[in-house]
């Protein structure tokens, strides 16, 4: 499975009602449903799924699907190095 | 934690294009100010010297702003490093204060940052969304850590129907008050002989216990007392008395000072029954010229000074104080018997509320 199917994945988990489209569009502020919860756990999440302990100042990436995909895939390519 | 309306400015100019995590100093207190003034809840981080003295003056107390990608404050969490003694041994832990979004979800990363920055930490008081977070990460509720009125104030709130604002004028008017000078005569004969208290300018080192019988305690030093509990703050009062057995320094007793309440905000000592009359001796001291008796506010969890307490008239308000302990991996187990610990009311920011001293009496921030 790709990284953005198990990224969508969580999404999906912290956000079930949306559908894909909105999970891809998913964002803090624009996203109803993304409360201090949402974000707790959508960081709880991302850690177990991508096995990754998210550094405190990478926090800040955790606030749109976009921005964490890039965080996840910048973590991957870190790790393969 | 609040969910306020979403607070937006200008970017200022150098301003990240992103969100981010900031220590508070003091240029971004106007941005703060513009946030916390959409909710009554935050007034605090409004008035200018609390923030700047709690959050900014020492290392181990900040205050973590998230700040949206145009330089507007969306959430804040304070965090603050203290030291305790849990049977006997160190134990690092970090108040948390001032829990707030003013985004939905900025509060949630601001919280994931302390889990991942500070040891321990510990909730006192808090709000019904700081706790849905902690319970949601399991964290462990310590009952038994009960709030104490003497001369209950039963304040006006807005909400109030006009029977319960009539109801609480009523007590307040004819409500029988004690007056705290009195207090001293109702020592206990054992230890009235024996016990005494004496006003310091300040906290000195050997004020602090040398021996504790208490399984739960901050363990700070004089240092620590004399920044948080500052004698000579303009915002907030507070009084030091060393409290002396038989001529002995055996503790201290912290006073916070308003017009219309004394709050213990801390205290120690190497006995616990006898600490419990020091502070109704410390109480009694501090009010000494009071036309009429102010309300009285204090915590306790530990059985001998909770007992000592309601012999002098102290009430337990029928709620208690919610103190919750935890880190990343849950609750922190520090055993379930809260009746030998020592907590103390003016923890975290618990003491340091609007209106501050230094504000007229509408609490218009500074």
């Amino acid at each position: 499975m790709g990284t953005e199917t198990r990224l969508l994945n969580c999404f999906s988990a912290v956000f079930p009602d949306a559908g894909e489209d909105e999970l891809r569009r998913a964002a803090m502020g624009a996203t109803e449903s993304w409360d201090s919860m949402a974000s707790v756990t959508l960081v709880s999440l991302v850690e177990e799924e991508f096995g990754v302990q998210v550094a405190p100042d990478d926090l800040e990436h955790f606030v749109s699907f976009r921005q964490v995909l890039g965080y996840v895939e910048g973590a991957a390519e870190k790790s393969a190095l | 934690m609040i969910q306020a309306e979403e607070t937006r400015r200008a970017a200022p100019a150098g301003a990240a294009a992103r969100p981010r995590i900031v220590e508070y100093a003091p240029e971004h207190f106007e941005a703060l100010r513009e946030a916390a003034a959409s909710t009554p809840q935050s007034a605090s981080l409004t008035h200018r010297p609390f923030v700047d003295y709690y959050y900014a003056s020492a290392e181990r107390c900040r205050l973590y702003l998230f700040l949206d990608a145009e330089g507007a404050v969306a959430g804040t969490l304070g965090v603050e490093r203290v030291g305790f003694e849990h049977e006997g041994r160190p134990l690092a832990l970090s108040f948390g204060s001032n829990f707030f979004a003013f985004r939905k979800g900025a509060a949630g990363l601001l919280f994931m940052h302390w889990m991942k920055t500070y040891p321990a930490g510990v909730v006192f008081g808090g709000s019904p969304d700081t706790h849905h977070i902690t319970r949601s990460q399991k964290w462990a509720y310590y009952g038994g850590v009960k709030t104490y009125l003497l001369n209950r104030a039963y304040q006006p709130h807005a909400g109030d129907s006009p029977l319960r604002a009539l109801a609480k004028w009523g007590a307040r008017s004819l409500g029988r008050r004690v007056a705290l000078g009195r207090l001293a005569r109702r020592v206990p004969p054992e230890f009235a002989g024996r016990l005494s208290v004496r006003e310091e300018a300040s906290a000195t080192g050997e004020m602090l216990p040398r021996r504790s019988p208490f399984s739960l305690r901050m363990a700070e030093g004089a240092d620590y007392l004399n920044w948080r509990y500052n004698t000579r703050l303009p915002f907030v009062r507070y009084r030091v008395f060393r409290v002396l057995d038989r001529n002995e320094t055996s503790g201290y007793v912290i006073i916070n000072e308003s017009p219309s309440r004394l709050i213990v905000s801390q205290c120690d000592g190497e006995q616990a029954e006898a600490l419990a009359h020091a502070v109704v001796l410390a109480l009694a001291e501090a009010s000494r010229g009071d036309r009429r008796p102010r309300e009285v506010m204090l915590t306790s969890s530990h059985d001998a000074m909770r007992r000592a307490f309601e012999a002098y008239g102290f009430r337990a308000a029928p709620q208690e104080r919610p103190f919750a302990v935890g880190s990343r991996r849950g609750g922190v187990e520090l055993g379930e018997d809260t009746s030998g610990w020592l907590v103390n009311f003016d923890w975290t920011d618990n003491g340091l509320r609007p209106p501050f001293l230094d504000q007229g009496r509408g609490g218009r921030a500074g």
